[in-house]
């Protein structure tokens, strides 16, 4: 539910929607919700800014009577470890109909012959660095709220169709900065002319979080840490802070019910709730929604306090419309009298602890809304990482890992999967062949150190090989396994019925040096063609 | 096998001279640079090829079995600074035609250790960019015996007319000034003579003027990092040159990448040169492979056309009869970057792979 991420600039009205309904949210922030419903944008308007990314939009409209498309033959190499030799792929309205030997051809169909080719899904590359700006890389820390759809440049045709030309299909862009503390990543479908938002499959499940370079000081580490443990820290103390407000609003409701029980016994014993006097409370947070109906009130009491949770805050405002009814009559009557008790034994309504914008980032992190993406590389750092994760029972997605393989035993049990940032020729490259055999959900990707970089994803798969991975797993890396660590497999890694037809035609097998990518297509588009 | 194989590579690596035994090696296929083998034998005697047919190996010759793996000739990487650092950079004058790398290296440096065991045989040792005319390359042969580096050949000059030889403190400090005073030097001195020189020219103009500079000079001109020749590519037409690609990686935009290709396509002799590391070329040239040139010509730009360059074609750079015994054996095709290494003989002698920088040996 992209409108529960907390957004930059979104304000104090932004904070408050966690706790609520939808219901409610429509109501209390009529603006932020019909931003959500505005329609997306159509492919030949330019793309709306970044921040305002709305959530995915359903696939482009397709003509229903569309003609089937299938690719015959060859070797297919289905993503998930699997390998047909001379089948189908039967593509209907940009998702994957039918994929086998004995598949009938539907008619009318627009059949590509591959008889000689090898078939796969479109590569993923977790590291990249594709659409960002260089300059954006900056050594500080970004806010660990910001997004890095907010830094991405979507117009850049030649570095899509660059990627595109080595069978690439989507890309992970997320960590951008070199600090600590490096915001929500996104993963994107290189898809040349479509807008931003289309390009956008998600923006806000994982966020990121760097533990340590391979090349950090002692200093720099332990600063790394002490930045993560803390925000930590912070955000377990926040969220007890909620807790504890929700816990004494319970009190006050119990408060306010056993008072009105004493006014309908007895109405001059009528008291009205300490934040609900004549005169306005100044600690209460203005809020733009009306008021709930409270018959008889004057202007000062339309204003109203923080909402705690739906059902809480619906009783408490019955029960506060209900004592302040049955006060009114009274009032006339004997007010200077009763307003010295009013003040004695009114119930006190709690005040709500402050929310911030990085703070919900955590919030989200510690209940599971969201997955950490933590860089760490030496085993050192990894340790630390579990440690803290034992304590604070985040999901966890380790990214880099590069020196991680004597902690496999320990990510197997713990389940954590594996970014592994492959740099061809180093030394470590092995290690990724280490931490798979050892059990540990391992991708591959790029490095990131330019924004090109991705088109070697073949190439450093190839040097995994090299080391003893075998080829088929080698695809499921950047594949099926992939899409499965980034949360979205329902779409896309493998050819099989029901996923997007992302899929990628080439004279040899996915990873040979001397491989050409014939032809790719993204949902039943061709998006590139070797000439 | 294991204690014959042993005693060979003790034999081998232990002697002080190119070891005069007479070794075979089978091997599933041989790149020989002129062509492809396939079941071939490669017969070797005191550090040359003596035969690769494929026909067996005589009954009770001493055979290294490599039959599952691919033999093609050691890399030679020909612009590379392999234990020199600053040794041969010379800040006070902008001319040093008479320095030569050969008296900046440090032979027993571990690095050219590195560099023979991911299957660099030769490496062109190189004055750097800091002067106009740098020197003399050298031409060192990776290990040698005792695992020592070895100098074998004077290599070509050396020539730089980027901003990287201007220095603001010694004349010249303009580029025109600087291509004059290159001129004025070749018309004095004797001429280079039929030999290459390797000048290192960036943008399209930096490269029309090293043409033109080093055709005065009377050499064949190896042009270095021509990264902007895809600007014009019409300058090599008729010239003689060559081309040296250093820094084509991840990083480079897509015309550099696609520059192997269209300059080889028009007959223009292409090397890369990766700082004697190995693993650097192989990912270098899979990646021209992979944006378009020939497995080919790409395996050609780390053998045969470098050893053109540094005038030792007729000693090495391919697999033929009489020429050094410089040769790589691997899994696969070199060039596919799953293949492993799995034997490098440089001169004949076999390398020591254990405790490889890189990779690790395979069992």
């Amino acid at each position: 539910m992209t409108f529960l991420a907390p957004r930059p600039g979104g304000g104090p009205r932004g904070c408050c929607r966690i706790y609520m309904s939808a219901v409610l949210l429509a109501a209390l922030n009529p603006i932020a919700f019909s931003q959500e419903t505005t329609p997306p944008p159509s492919q030949e308007t330019a793309p709306p800014p970044a921040q305002e990314a709305t959530p995915p939009p359903p696939p482009p409209p397709k003509p229903p009577a569309a003609p089937a498309l299938v690719i015959q033959g060859g070797t297919i190499h289905l993503g998930n470890g699997q390998t047909l030799e001379g089948g189908v792929v039967i593509i209907e309205n940009g998702k994957i109909s039918a994929v086998g030997a004995d598949v009938a051809v539907p008619e009318g169909a627009t059949i590509i012959d591959a008889a000689t080719r090898h078939v796969f899904p479109g590569l993923i590359d977790c590291g990249a660095r594709l659409c960002v700006d260089p300059s954006t890389l900056t050594e500080g820390s970004a806010l660990i709220q910001a997004n890095v759809v907010d830094a991405l440049e979507f117009f850049d045709v030649e570095q899509e169709q660059e990627a595109l030309s080595q069978g690439i299909t989507s890309i992970y862009v997320g960590g951008l900065g070199r600090g600590n503390l490096n915001g929500f990543g996104a993963f994107l479908k290189l898809r040349p002319g479509a807008t931003a938002a289309e390009k956008v499959i998600h923006k806000d499940s994982m966020v990121h979080v760097l533990l340590g370079r391979p090349d950090a000081t002692a200093h720099e580490k332990l600063r790394a840490q002490a930045a993560f443990s803390g925000q930590l820290q912070a955000a377990r103390k926040y969220i007890e802070s909620f807790d504890d407000y929700n816990e004494k609003l319970e009190e006050y409701k119990k408060a306010l019910q056993k008072l009105l029980e004493e006014i309908e016994k007895d109405p001059s014993k009528a008291k009205v709730p300490k934040t609900e006097g004549g005169k306005p409370e100044p600690e209460a947070k203005p809020a733009e929604t009306p008021a709930p109906p409270a018959e008889g009130e004057g202007e000062g009491r339309r204003r109203r306090p923080r909402r705690p949770p739906g059902n809480v805050w619906e009783e408490i405002l019955g029960v506060e419309a209900r004592v302040l009814a049955l006060e009114e009559p009274a009032k006339p009557a004997a007010e200077g009298e009763k307003k010295e008790e009013k003040k004695e034994e009114a119930p006190k309504k709690p005040q709500p602890p402050q929310r911030t914008p990085a703070m919900e980032a955590w919030r989200q992190v510690l209940e599971g809304k969201v997955t950490l993406c933590v860089t760490a590389n030496t085993a050192a750092d990894v340790q630390n990482l579990l440690d803290l994760r034992s304590e604070y029972r985040f999901r966890l997605v380790l990214f880099g890992g590069t020196q991680g393989e004597a902690l496999a035993t320990e990510l197997k049990e713990a389940g954590i999967p594996l970014i592994f940032t492959v740099q061809p020729g180093t030394k470590e490259v092995g290690n990724a062949v280490r931490l798979h055999n050892e059990g540990v959900s391992t991708v591959l990707a790029t490095a990131g150190q330019s924004p090109l970089e991705s088109r070697t994803l073949p190439l450093c798969v190839a040097s995994v090989i090299a080391e003893g991975m075998d080829a088929s797993a080698a695809l499921s890396a950047v594949t099926s396994r992939a899409a499965k660590v980034l949360g979205v497999d329902a779409r896309v890694g493998s050819l099989s019925v029901g996923k997007d037809a992302d899929v990628v035609i080439a004279d040899a097998p996915p990873f040979a040096t001397s491989t050409r990518v014939l032809q790719v297509l993204i949902e039943g588009r061709t998006v590139y063609q070797r000439q | 096998m294991h204690t014959v194989l042993l005693a060979v590579v003790a034999c081998l690596t232990g002697a002080s001279e190119p070891a005069n035994d007479v070794y075979y090696i089978k091997v599933g296929r041989a790149l020989t640079g002129d062509g492809v083998v396939d079941n071939a034998t490669i017969g070797v005697q005191g550090g040359r090829i003596q035969s690769v047919t494929t026909q067996a190996a005589p009954p009770g010759a001493i055979l290294l079995d490599f039959s599952k793996s691919t033999a093609s000739p050691g890399f030679i990487d020909l612009a590379t600074q392999l234990s020199m650092r600053a040794d041969i950079l010379e800040p006070a004058r902008a001319l040093t035609p008479g320095a030569d790398a050969r008296d900046a290296i440090d032979f027993a440096h571990s690095q050219f250790r590195d560099a023979a065991r991911s299957g660099v045989v030769i490496a062109g040792l190189s004055p750097s960019s800091g002067n106009l005319i740098g020197g003399r390359i050298a031409v060192v042969q990776c290990a040698g015996a005792n695992d020592v580096a070895d100098w074998i050949a004077e290599g070509p000059m050396r020539l730089s007319i980027t901003g990287q030889a201007l220095d603001p403190y010694r004349v010249p400090t303009s580029r025109a000034a600087a291509v004059g005073l290159l001129r004025e030097h070749f018309r004095e001195t004797p001429k280079l003579g039929g030999k290459w020189a390797v000048i290192e020219a960036r943008s399209a103009d930096e490269i029309r003027l090293a043409l033109e500079v080093v055709r005065e000079s009377g050499a064949r001109p190896a042009l270095l990092n021509p990264l902007e020749l895809w600007r014009a590519p019409e300058l090599l037409e008729d010239s003689g040159a060559g081309v040296i690609f250093t820094a084509l990686g991840s990083g480079s935009d897509p015309q550099s990448l696609r520059l192997p290709k269209e300059i080889t396509e028009r007959g223009i002799p292409v090397a890369f040169s990766a700082g004697g590391d190995g693993e650097a070329l192989r990912f270098m040239a899979a990646l021209a492979v992979r944006n378009g040139l020939s497995e080919d010509l790409a395996l050609a730009a780390l053998t045969k056309v470098p050893a053109i360059m540094l005038c030792i074609d007729e000693q090495t750079g391919s697999l033929q009869t009489g020429r050094r015994a410089d040769i790589l054996i691997t899994s696969a095709h070199p060039l596919d970057l799953g293949a492993r290494i799995e034997a490098v003989f440089i001169q004949g002698r076999r390398v020591r792979l254990e405790d490889a920088p890189h990779k690790k040996e395979t069992p």
